[in-house]
């Protein structure tokens, strides 16, 4: 009967052990550029972000539809989907990267250096993010931001407008993490 | 000489009055006055995009569709006020983030009830997402 004890004991710490999570879905990030120019600045939202983690093997994902994009004058939508990022041709914006030295288990709040590759208008660059990880009762949010030199992602700007758009532009983000199970 | 400066003056005036119009009139004018170009079933239209994504954005990407569908989620996040139709999978559904004027519908749903919603599709990562959305709340006997 002790021996049938210790047998249940350990194969529940098992149990235990694996039921963390160890895979985060968001579906619902959220992406807001911001240009700074002498003529006009312009904002930018993108409330559908989907991000995945996987602490199995120290890794983020983010992608984004750059269509999803949301300004507040239809024609600079207009003009930032033909012109500059050409979305028919680059649909998507993606990052791929790498949780260094975080560790999932603690409950206070992080602020870590994801280095990893971002791609956006085909071209590709290795890129560093300060990141500000924080663990809640639901799941993670990861909140942060970073500069972008637009000249870096062939993006286009005609001489006439080179005024309405900021040569660097502000990248914020906001990712509500909730455990994800892969079917 | 002055003659001709005026006649370029009244040009360029009436190109920046012509842009400022046309910029007035694409803000104003939203797709709940436009018919939508097809109506599919959430399921089928995330099954579609799961199964041939690039054929999925050739039919319906920056087009106004109707979806119907169950509801699985009704969220707050980001501020937005978004309801997520189910898909095809456990794993997937169509995200529908409303246009502000639909928020005073929200209260009357609940989740599984069944939904039209028309918005305009912009493609699919894991979910379909449609922009700028507006509800239609099928009667009781439909």
């Amino acid at each position: 009967m002790n021996k049938l004890f210790s047998l249940l004991f350990i194969l529940s710490v098992f149990l235990i052990k694996d039921s963390t999570p160890n895979q985060f879905i968001a579906r619902q990030g959220q992406v807001t550029f911001f240009s700074y120019a002498s003529v006009e600045n312009i904002e930018a939202k993108n409330n559908q972000v989907l991000s995945i983690i996987d602490f199995d093997n120290d890794k983020i994902a983010v992608s984004m539809l750059m269509r999803a994009f949301v300004f507040k004058k239809d024609l600079m939508h207009e003009h930032f989907n033909e012109s500059y990022i050409e979305s028919d041709i680059y649909p998507k914006a993606t990052f791929e990267g790498s949780l260094e030295n975080f560790d999932i288990k603690t409950n206070t709040e992080q602020t870590q250096l994801i280095n990893g590759t971002i791609t956006i208008h085909g071209i590709s660059k290795e890129i560093g993010i300060k990141t500000t990880i924080i663990k809640s009762k639901k799941g993670i949010e990861l909140v942060g931001e970073f500069n972008l030199i637009v000249n870096d992602f062939d993006i286009k700007i005609p001489p006439i407008l080179s005024n309405n758009i900021a040569k660097v532009v502000l990248v914020k983000f906001n990712f509500q993490y909730l455990p994800y199970e892969i079917n | 000489m002055f003659k001709k400066y005026k006649l370029l003056l009244i040009i360029n005036l009436t190109l920046l009055l012509g842009y400022f119009l046309y910029s007035f009139l694409v803000d104003n004018y939203n797709n709940k006055q436009l018919s939508p170009k097809v109506t599919i079933s959430a399921k089928y239209l995330t099954y579609l995009y799961f199964s041939n994504e690039k054929t999925a954005n050739e039919l319906y990407v920056n087009k106004i569709i109707k979806v119907y569908g169950t509801i699985k989620e009704i969220s707050y996040l980001n501020d937005r006020n978004t309801i997520i139709l189910a898909g095809h999978s456990n794993a997937s559904g169509v995200i529908c983030d409303l246009n502000k004027t639909e928020f005073t519908k929200l209260n009357q749903l609940k989740i599984n009830q069944p939904i039209y919603i028309k918005g305009i599709c912009k493609g699919y990562l894991k979910d379909v997402i449609l922009l700028n959305s507006y509800i239609d709340i099928l009667k009781n006997n439909e």
